[in-house]
């Protein structure tokens, strides 16, 4: 009887070693995770994003309660899963028995620069039983390889493979149409923030990485020694010197008011009426937060950028985007609203 | 006719009252002492006469007239508050202090005029303080403070000036030089209503004095015969001798037996 | 009133007006600008249509009405905070004092998370400042009003609970765009300051200022106490609730047209107390005319050191408190 019971413990024992695996997460982390993923965590929205265009049905809890314009874009299920909280880098935190009661299988973070509050969150989990993987956001072309990591650590490797493709498709067109372009055609564009259009984001920002991808030129170039979390001010003088040739904003009012504002009459971008309005539903497609529709919003800006060197039936293209990743599809008048036309 | 009428005055706060159906006169000119100690309500009255408080029940009458119908300004014009030196916060001019007294002529939007600052001026002058015009009033000595505020009260026109406690804060010879004053004021005709603890300084200045004790009159009446022995003990609780020493000049003594050593 | 320090004081504000005219990001030579102003206002000279039309944008359009702004804005905070100290005795307190400054800043987050159009902040944090001190007067007013103690209290009380409002307002912005957005608007920002806002917020400005400069003389009253003051003849109540209403007005608009901006009104009353002495019908014209230099030289290093642009309410802190304490021992002598 003592030898039966014994080779039963023993047997199911190995049952659930069995059933976990060892991974190597993109910040080069071993985590043990388990075999099959039902319920995932992600810490913040980019992550979370990722996680919604491979399977939203694995998402336990998302950062914040959606907006009635972003849930209008995107797949009904998602509006049932609970706010759980998330990491917004401006303190607002995670509630951890709140985390715990939904009992996540694994959590998902992208892990950018070493922030303070990973570590202590990560132990918290570690102590509670449940594995923390990275994951490399950091840079759009990041995306492709971020994608096939996940498909593989939550087993939708089919899905992940196509939205992988779809990124490489649209750097290797873009990077091929941009790099044709001679020097003196590329335009120097400034990206304006914020409701009075004078916070911007310098040139080696990943905030605007867009730009360089897109063959434009970002203006503000920063004080080297004086690196900031972002949205630095620059005066109304500095934006005369700079003289961009187009500007580009998310910022609805800043937008409506350069028609009336005198002061911005004087610069090139203004005279020419080169002013882009980036669409921004549900997602912004080009900063404010990251996320994949900045894949969108690449081949969107090179195009209007440079409509001879990329021709793109922008229109096409959007409602594409949208049923492949986000899993809806919007009407004519839908995408000429994102489009804000 | 009196100048100032005070008729079953009464005064409380929440449960407590303060002053209970007070009456007295006022008669033009000379001094009239409020004596009393701590808590009598010599104070409260000060306030009802000069219009800062309103009684319960009663009145208090200027030239047959309300105070309570008397627009502030118009009051300020006629009688005048010379309040106890305290410590003060902003180091005014000793001249700007007592040009503030021009304040109850002047519209609301104007500026102060020559005429205002002569007035000023010859107000100090009186009070024998022009050297002082120009110093910081919290620079000054607490003596030259309180000739100040009587100049302020000069400068403002009125006739009648109601003093609380004009010796408190003050060293030994500034008191007596204060009291020097008032008598020499009061015997150009101005009118003065003033409390005091002293007994010394009631009988010096005034030629009335009224006696309070929680908050009603014990004694009304022209300063040599009020003031007494019996009376002040009935005030005070404590017992005290008077003397005359020349014609005019009485003092008062407070009976300290150092030691007991037979019972009387 | 003392005539010589204000002619001084405004011959200085001149000089520096005219130099910050001449100073700017944009390359341009004091010439250009002499020959400008030549032929706006007296017709003289000849300048090309491109150049004038740059040289108008660029002097008529962004750097006269930020000019203006820093003065007025600098004006305003100093006249508030000169007559708060002398009506609350009390040479400590600022224009904050009883919460305009936490009210306004609730206004501006709750538009910038709320509202669609620049104005309607605008409105909003202009309301917020006005209801701030409305419930401060309201909290003193349920026990008795002619205390400024009781006033004091009251600011501090709305003034707590707006800063706790604006926190939770902070909590439901979007953490990307709005957030950010607040709290770079609530440390001061003078760009936003153009020529039709100038004129909008500037002229009830300027009629506040006028107004608390002609209370001068009820101030010095009201600074010896309430009894001698009604004793002379002064209606407290009125003169108390027409300061309070010019002082919120005028400051509630400095933070519509710029954010908030502290310090100023704290600081320069005192510096002034030093030159011209506590008497307020002095006092209060001098604190406008040196608050309106001060920031606008303190404005001149923000929008200068770097090619970003320092907010405004950092450098007043970061200036004026050294600068400050340096005075302190001396300032003591316009108070005592």
């Amino acid at each position: 009887m003592r030898m039966f019971l014994l080779t039963l413990l023993f047997a199911l024992s190995c049952a659930t070693i069995v059933e976990a695996r060892q991974i190597t997460d993109m910040a080069g982390r071993t985590v043990t995770v388990p075999d099959t993923i039902h319920r995932v965590f992600t810490g913040s929205p980019p992550a979370t994003y990722m996680l919604y265009a491979l399977d939203p049905t694995l998402l336990v809890g998302v950062n914040y309660k959606f907006r009635d314009e972003e849930l209008r874009f995107m797949r009904p299920e998602i509006a049932r899963i609970p706010v759980v909280g998330g990491f917004f880098g401006q303190g607002k935190s995670i509630n951890m028995e709140v985390l715990l009661q939904h009992k996540p299988d694994v959590v998902v973070i992208w892990s950018t620069l070493g922030q303070k509050y990973d570590e202590q969150f990560v132990e918290k989990l570690h102590k509670a039983g449940i594995p923390t993987v990275f994951v490399n956001l950091d840079r759009l072309e990041n995306y492709p390889e971020a994608f096939l990591f996940l498909g593989n650590l939550l087993d939708r490797k089919e899905r992940a493979r196509k939205l992988a493709d779809y990124s490489r498709d649209t750097f290797k067109s873009v990077s091929r149409a941009v790099a044709a372009i001679p020097e003196k055609e590329r335009r120097r564009i400034y990206y304006a923030e914020g409701p009075d259009g004078l916070s911007t984001e310098r040139e080696s920002s990943w905030h605007a990485e867009l730009i360089p991808l897109a063959g434009g030129h970002n203006v503000h170039k920063g004080v080297q020694q004086l690196e900031s979390g972002g949205m630095e001010k620059v005066s109304m003088e500095q934006v005369l010197i700079y003289d961009p040739e187009t500007i580009i904003t998310h910022d609805r009012i800043f937008y409506d008011s350069l028609a009336k504002d005198r002061r911005w009459q004087g610069i090139r971008a203004v005279k020419n009426k080169q002013i882009y309005l980036i669409p921004r539903i549900p997602f912004n497609w080009f900063d404010r937060p990251p996320s994949f529709m900045r894949l969108l919003g690449l081949k969107w800006l090179t195009n209007q950028m440079y409509p001879k060197r990329y021709p793109l039936n922008i229109h096409a293209e959007t409602k594409q985007f949208y049923k492949l990743f986000l899993g809806v599809e919007p009407s004519d008048n839908d995408v000429r609203e994102i489009l804000n036309r | 006719m009196a100048l100032i009428r005070v008729e079953g005055l009464s005064f409380g706060y929440h449960r407590k009252t303060v002053l209970d159906t007070i009456s007295l006169s006022i008669d033009e000119g000379g001094g009239m002492a409020l004596l009393g100690p701590n808590g009598s309500g010599k104070t409260t009255l000060l306030k009802l006469v000069l219009g800062l408080l309103k009684p319960a029940c009663g009145n208090v009458l200027l030239n047959g007239r309300n105070i309570n119908s008397i627009p502030h300004k118009e009051l300020a014009r006629l009688i005048a508050y010379v309040p106890q030196i305290h410590k003060e916060t902003f180091g005014y001019l000793v001249f700007d202090v007592v040009l503030m007294g021009r304040m109850p002529h002047k519209p609301f939007f104007s500026r102060y005029g020559e005429a205002d600052r002569r007035i000023a001026r010859d107000a100090l002058e009186k009070l024998g303080i022009a050297d002082l015009a120009e110093r910081p009033y919290t620079e000054v000595s607490g003596g030259e403070r309180q000739l100040a505020l009587i100049a302020r009260a000069m400068a403002q026109g009125a006739r009648t000036f109601v003093m609380d406690e004009p010796t408190n804060g003050l060293d030994y010879g500034n008191q007596i030089r204060l009291l020097e004053r008032l008598k020499k004021l009061s015997r150009e005709g101005f009118t003065f209503v003033f409390s005091t603890h002293h007994p010394d300084h009631a009988m010096s200045v005034a030629d009335r004095v009224v006696m309070m004790r929680n908050g009603v009159i014990l004694h009304d009446g022209p300063a040599e015969e009020t003031v007494t022995s019996s009376s002040l003990e009935e005030l005070y609780g404590v017992d005290v001798r008077l003397f005359t020493v020349e014609k005019n000049v009485h003092v008062c003594v407070p009976a300290v037996r150092l030691c007991r050593k037979t019972e009387s | 009133m003392k005539l010589f320090p204000l002619v001084l004081l405004a011959l200085i504000l001149l000089a520096v007006v005219l130099i910050s005219l001449s100073l700017g990001k944009y390359p341009l030579p004091v010439a250009d600008i002499a020959s400008f102003l030549l032929y706006k206002l007296f017709g003289r000279g000849v300048i090309e249509a491109e150049r004038l039309r740059l040289l108008e944008n660029l002097i008529l359009e962004i750097r006269l009405p930020r000019i203006m702004a820093a003065s007025l804005i600098g004006a305003a905070l100093s006249v508030s905070g000169a007559a708060y100290q002398a009506m609350f005795i009390n040479p400590l307190v600022s224009p904050g004092l009883l919460g305009v400054l936490a009210g306004a800043s609730f206004g501006a987050a709750l538009g910038i998370v709320f509202l669609k159009t620049w104005y309607a902040v605008q409105i909003a944090t202009f309301l917020g400042g006005i209801a701030a001190v409305a419930i401060a007067l309201g909290i003193a007013r349920v026990y008795r009003i002619n205390t400024t103690i009781m006033l004091v209290l009251g600011g501090i009380i709305s003034g707590a609970f707006f800063t706790s409002l604006l926190s939770l307002v902070k909590y439901v912005s979007d953490p990307y765009n709005q957030l950010p957005a607040i709290v770079y608007w609530l440390m001061g920002n003078m760009a936003m300051a153009d020529r039709s806002m100038i004129i909008t917020a500037g002229i009830p400005i300027c009629l506040g200022i006028l107004c608390l400069a002609f209370m001068g003389r009820h101030l010095n009253v009201l600074s010896m106490g309430d009894e001698e003051a009604r004793a002379l003849g002064v209606n407290v109540m009125l003169v108390r609730i027409t300061v309070i209403i010019c002082a919120t007005l005028i400051s509630a608009l400095t933070v519509v047209m710029a954010g908030v901006i502290g310090w100023v009104g704290l600081i320069i009353p005192h510096i002034t107390r030093m030159i011209t002495g506590p008497d307020n019908e002095t006092l209060i014209p001098a604190s406008a005319l040196m608050g309106a230099a001060y920031l606008l030289i303190v404005d001149d290093i923000s929008r200068l050191a770097f090619n970003f642009e320092i907010p405004i309410g950092i450098v007043t802190a970061l200036v004026g408190i050294p600068f400050f304490l340096v005075v302190l021992k001396n300032a003591r002598k316009g108070w005592h």
